[in-house]
């Protein structure tokens, strides 16, 4: 915390290097929640790149009022919801599958380490999106359900419900694939 | 029925990774955005900040201003200011800093000792490093070994910060303390001007005016010298503890690399 207080004045007086650390403190963990809700690599790669490009522009007037990560990945999730309001969720999804799929060079290194992650990253591709976001805010970004509760304007039992509700799918979805 | 903890589990466990096409490529825009950020936001500073005698007057006046600020506060009915206390910390010629800082997030305190020579050249340890900072003659080097092996280690980047911001004008000042650590502005009043701690040392609370932050220094009466420094915020649970000591004057081969690095 204290860390990032201090990077947060560096860069604020403009320096390159604080926010190079920054980008490499977060970098995998905002890539995560961003593929964790969008579904698909580039636009997680581009969520996040946006993420930080904004930060660096209003650095220098920046006000750190809780924790850095929190904001972050605040921005993410606002960036992920957009982005999901002005697309086909479905297509992307599909996107996402074969875009995992291809990457892998050995079929079956990838098999036996990437079928959980892939099942799972369609499965969440399937769940609406306040309920995908409720799961990945809280279980991958640490955030409490009363943080996700005020970004989103909501009350903490709807994020609750949602939370329940979309792992509850998400199990569905995920048994119903092991049956396939 | 897969449990939903496994599902929990894998959630937690996705982890993906950057590429390095992407750091290039996001870093090149970043660094950008940052440097656009600083021709649109202050064309006006810029220009005047060219003038290396405006430069210097700028700075003087910002550390003039709160330490006046400071000094009003302490001045008020009382003997001794803040600013008596920043000004004779700056004229000592070496000391020792012990830091202890934590949070909330840390299981313990974090442990940072610091040595200042007469040359203002520091020597820290933190963990198991040991960190050379050179600020003199305005240089800026900061290197760091490995206690036992004595071969070349990263320092972690929270020394880095507090040397580089601390003493990157050659210069450990109390007043840069307490406006660096606690705080992205330094807006700083004096809630507690001087409270007699003991008959030997006074101590001052300083609190941000925004922010429920607060810092509380002590210092002897007679030396004028602060002897311990702490900072609270409440909202992380962040706490620093600074131990201030000018008892012992290390020789020039404690603050010497190449020396540490012939040690058997």
């Amino acid at each position: 915390m204290l860390e990032d207080k201090l990077l947060v004045i560096k860069c604020r007086r403009g320096n390159k290097e604080a926010m190079c650390r920054i980008y490499g403190k977060y970098k995998n963990y905002l890539l995560t929640l961003a593929k964790g809700l969008i579904g698909e690599q580039t636009t997680a790669e581009d969520i996040v790149h946006d993420v930080f490009v904004n930060f660096a522009r209003s650095a220098r007037q920046f006000q750190l009022t809780g924790s850095l990560k929190g904001y972050l990945a605040t921005c993410v999730s606002n960036l992920a919801r957009d982005r999901i309001r002005s697309r086909t969720r479905q297509a992307e999804a599909l996107e996402s599958v074969e875009s995992i799929r291809s990457s892998s060079d050995n079929p079956e290194q990838y098999a036996i380490k990437t079928e959980q992650i892939v099942k799972l990253r369609c499965s969440l591709s399937q769940l609406p999106y306040e309920q995908c976001e409720a799961i990945i805010l809280h279980l991958k970004g640490g955030m409490k359900f009363r943080e996700i509760a005020r970004l989103r304007d909501v009350s903490v039992s709807t994020i609750h419900g949602r939370y329940r509700y979309g792992l509850d799918k998400l199990r569905l979805l995920l048994n119903s694939e092991v049956q396939k | 029925m897969k449990p939903a903890e496994n599902i929990k589990k894998l959630v937690k466990n996705l982890n993906d990774q950057t590429s390095a096409e992407m750091d290039e490529r996001v870093l090149g825009d970043v660094i950008h955005a940052l440097e656009e950020s600083e021709t649109t936001i202050a064309p006006k500073r810029r220009i005047i900040m060219k003038s290396p005698i405006i430069k210097f007057a700028a700075a003087a006046a910002i550390i003039i201003a709160v330490l006046i600020g400071i000094g009003h506060f302490g001045k008020n009915g009382s003997s001794i200011a803040l600013a008596d206390i920043a000004e004779r910390f700056e004229s000592v010629p070496f000391f020792n800093l012990t830091i202890y800082v934590g949070d909330e997030t840390s299981a313990e305190a974090k442990k940072v000792d610091i040595w200042k020579s007469e040359d203002s050249r520091i020597r820290a340890h933190e963990d198991n490093n040991v960190i050379y900072a050179d600020f003199s003659n305005g240089k800026n080097n900061i290197v760091a070994f490995d206690r036992m092996t004595k071969e070349p280690a990263n320092t972690m980047r929270f020394i880095n910060a507090i040397l580089e911001d601390l003493c990157s004008d050659g210069r450990f000042s109390l007043n840069t303390i307490i406006n660096k650590i606690p705080s992205e502005d330094g807006i700083t009043s004096v809630v507690t001007a001087e409270t007699a701690a003991s008959k030997e040392t006074i101590m001052f609370k300083i609190k941000h005016k925004e922010t429920p932050e607060w810092i509380s220094i002590w210092a002897l009466r007679d030396s004028k010298l602060p002897v311990r420094m702490c900072f609270h915020d409440p909202r992380y649970k962040a706490y620093g503890d600074f131990f201030f000591d000018y008892s012992e004057k290390k020789d020039d081969a404690f603050f010497e690399p190449n020396a540490f690095k012939s040690q058997k």
